[in-house]
């Protein structure tokens, strides 16, 4: 469009916002995003957020 | 043309074996004001080029909307980058009240917007609400909302 270049593929930044929102809240609530996005994809983004900023209960995930 | 312009006052004050003289200087000024006037015209064309380019949307039925939503002239792409995320806010005031069948342009513009705010560290909820919002198909997409809003559309 004019001179922005057409998205071809926009799964890394997608990934990079949800893996900032669940860093940010010890308590992460997917509700919001699951109405938009594939469930298992979040749940695996949700997984990955969790055990790369040090949670606790990192088994759980 | 300043190359040609001292080549032509050199070879005359040769010629004539007067350097600098009064026919010098006036075809010194001559070509100083040509190339002036050269590098003015140069910079509207390109100027008014990048506007065209920039501004450029297809099939806009509505005129008046246009008018009223399109980026200011003002404000291009290529002016320097903190009016950037200034000239992304007003195509998406423009594009987020096109039809359905321009829903490439809303997300090229939200993901244009979102990867300029992310660049500088912000991450806007409401505006990723908005980008996840516009129907379309990728790998991540909930396929019970993306057909959902392919019967809507229909």
């Amino acid at each position: 469009m004019g001179l922005l270049e057409g998205v071809n593929d926009d799964e890394k930044l997608v990934r990079d916002f949800l893996l900032h929102f669940f860093r940010e809240k010890e308590k992460v609530d997917i509700k919001p995003f699951q109405h938009y996005i594939d469930e298992p994809y979040l749940n695996k983004v949700l997984a990955e957020a969790k055990l790369t900023s040090g949670a606790p209960d990192t088994e759980k995930w | 043309m300043l190359v040609l312009m001292f080549v032509q006052i050199s070879l005359h004050a040769r010629n004539t074996s007067i350097r600098y003289n009064n026919l010098s200087l006036s075809l010194f000024l001559f070509y100083l004001s040509l190339a002036i006037s050269l590098a003015f015209s140069l910079r509207s064309l390109i100027n008014q080029l990048y506007l065209s380019f920039s501004t450029h949307i297809p099939m806009i039925h509505n005129t008046k909307h246009h008018m009223q939503h399109t980026p200011h002239t003002h404000v291009t792409y290529y002016n320097i980058s903190q009016h950037h995320s200034q000239y992304h806010k007003q195509l998406w005031k423009f594009v987020v009240g096109l039809s359905g069948g321009f829903n490439s342009y809303k997300v090229t513009v939200a993901y244009h917007q979102l990867s300029l705010a992310q660049s500088k560290g912000v991450y806007d909820n409401e505006r990723f609400m908005d980008y996840l919002a516009i129907p379309r198909y990728t790998s991540y997409t909930n396929p019970v909302w993306a057909n959902a809003q392919q019967h809507l559309a229909q």
